[in-house]
């Protein structure tokens, strides 16, 4: 059996703790990480306030009134060793469609000049296959997903106000951004799709191990479909497939 | 009904926070005064949890169409009742019709007025907090404006003497504030030099300075690795930026984030953090997990002697 070494533990303040897998977004990881969770969850350790999963690390937020960091680490520690890696039967695909022109993609022409790739070639690397959705955060429903085949780096400067709706892509993720505020990613599209609404019954359309199917569309399509989500009449375009590799 | 006449500079809705949904994106937010939140609440006679009016820099005015019992704690915001100037960090009755008004903070920066019972939003997703940024929970998501009405929580029947919190238990506050960190889990990304840089040079809290973050200006620092990858940042981090400038995570800020961490500020030293105005000098020293705990709980105690004080029937034995 290959041996996989145990996880590093770091220090989050006195009320968190980070379990550290790995330092590279991969698949594998994601199925550790999740299997991890589970197994810590079944544990069920006394004084734990939330755990927040992510491409590498796990976060545990802990009461430091009912519970010690010791405690949680030991606790940590049995629910690697009884983790099996989450291994998922059938993928959920939100099929989200996407305007990839003018000033919904203000960032496009700099991508364009950052990857040497057409506008035609950027949009149909982007609307090939299903992104998988790694994790969402940052933001309500924010989903993070690979992976692009290539990098960008991140803005220098942060963008203070992003439109909602907005899709972005940073090193070789890509990702939908949920409420109007900052981001450092680069904006190349559009979707009048609201992937977070808190009054809806389910209020994030995303969750981790989902995949998003984008679709180009016009403006002209982006604003009817928009004011038909507004008007709560839209209904998002979900399928279930097999495994997708 | 509480009636708002004046909403202030900035006052909103906030209780202990909406835990439970940060692995979806959604930040806990909450009162940032954490100190200041349990003691007016537990002053007014309100169960942990309560919601509140958090105000900042400059405090509302309002009017209260019933008579209600209620306490104010944090910043001072020069609190009057019908012309009579209340003591901070008290609980007092207001009669009814009365008109409650508060000034700009004195010192401090943010403070906490409670009423028992509670004010009674609509919780979204388990809890009264304003999230301004997605336009959640509070009153329809946002800062309290003028002609805005407040409902009341049903009051437990228990009258408590109006009390003020004695002396020693409120804290101080004033520039330079001293912020106690626990290292990592990014520490190691920095180098021993820059570290020294990071705990000797003294920051200004800059004009950036809310719910989400508190962009501090000083020396730059070079971060040897970066953390590209997004992991968890929860209140109280230290996060370095691309251009190497310390923000301090606060309540609403995004739940992960892609920058290196090099500190966790602890968490008896959040009220701090809270209370400090733009132009503060702040001042970071490193201190371990046992010291961040011991602090912490130490709060915990004066809240319980605190408690015992106002009812100590209900804890005799």
């Amino acid at each position: 059996m290959q041996q996989i070494a145990e996880p590093e533990f770091r220090f989050a303040g006195d009320g968190g703790m980070v379990v550290v897998f790995g330092t590279k977004i991969t698949r594998e990881l994601y199925g550790r990480i999740r299997g991890f969770v589970r197994a810590f969850q079944t544990i069920q350790p006394v004084g734990i306030r939330e755990i927040v999963p992510s491409y590498c690390s796990v976060m545990i937020y802990f009461d430091v009134l009912e519970t010690t960091v010791d405690e949680v680490r030991q606790a940590a520690r049995q629910a690697f060793y009884e983790a099996r890696p989450e291994r998922q039967q059938a993928s959920r695909v939100l099929h989200v469609p996407v305007c990839y022109e003018g000033v919904m993609a203000p960032d496009m022409d700099y991508v364009l000049r950052a990857t040497g790739l057409k506008r035609t070639e950027l949009v149909a690397l982007h609307t090939a296959s299903p992104f998988f959705v790694y994790m969402t955060g940052f933001t309500p429903g924010f989903p993070y997903m690979g992976e692009l085949p290539f990098s960008i780096p991140r803005r220098k400067i942060l963008r203070r106000m992003v439109p909602p709706g907005s899709v972005g892509i940073g090193a070789s993720q890509t990702g939908i951004y949920t409420i109007e505020g900052p981001g450092e990613w680069w904006l190349i599209g559009r979707t009048p799709l609201r992937i977070f609404d808190a009054s809806r019954q389910l209020p994030f359309l995303l969750s981790a191990g989902d995949y998003v199917q984008f679709e180009t569309i016009d403006i002209e399509k982006y604003f009817a479909l928009r004011e038909m989500v507004e008007n709560g009449i839209y209904a998002p375009v979900v399928a279930v497939e097999e495994v997708l590799p | 009904m509480i009636n708002v006449i004046r909403p202030g500079s900035f006052t909103t809705i906030q209780d202990s926070g909406r835990w439970g949904y940060q692995a979806w994106g959604l930040p806990i937010s909450g009162a940032m005064d954490p100190y200041a939140y349990a003691a007016a609440n537990l002053l007014a006679g309100n169960q942990k949890g309560a919601a509140v009016l958090e105000m900042t820099q400059e405090g509302g005015m309002f009017h209260f169409d019933e008579s209600a019992f209620a306490a104010i704690a944090g910043a001072d915001m020069q609190a009057v009742i019908d012309d009579r100037k209340l003591p901070n960090w008290s609980s007092f009755i207001i009669p009814a019709g009365a008109v409650l008004r508060f000034g700009r903070a004195l010192k401090g920066r943010r403070a906490y007025f409670a009423v028992q019972g509670g004010i009674a939003s609509v919780p979204v997703m388990g809890s009264r907090s304003t999230y301004t940024a997605a336009g959640i929970g509070g009153l329809e998501g946002r800062a309290l404006l003028t002609g805005d009405s407040l409902s009341i929580g049903d009051a437990a029947a228990c009258r408590q003497p109006p009390y003020s919190m004695p002396e020693k238990w409120v804290p101080g506050y004033r520039s330079p504030w001293e912020l106690s960190m626990v290292l990592g889990p990014q520490t190691g990304y920095f180098s021993e030099a820059e570290q020294q840089k990071f705990f000797r040079n003294g920051y200004i809290v800059s004009d950036m300075a809310g719910r989400m973050d508190y962009e501090l200006a000083g020396p730059p620092l070079v971060v040897s690795e970066h953390e590209s990858v997004s992991e968890a940042s929860g209140w109280g981090a230290v996060e370095i930026s691309e251009g190497g400038h310390p923000f301090i995570v606060t309540p609403d800020h995004g739940t992960t984030r892609g920058f290196s961490k090099i500190g966790y500020i602890i968490q008896a030293d959040f009220y701090k953090i809270a209370q400090a105005a733009p132009g503060d000098k702040i001042e970071f020293i490193a201190v371990c997990n046992a010291e961040a705990v011991k602090r912490f709980r130490g709060q915990h105690e004066i809240f319980k002697a605190l408690a015992m004080l106002l009812r100590p029937e209900k804890h005799s034995i």
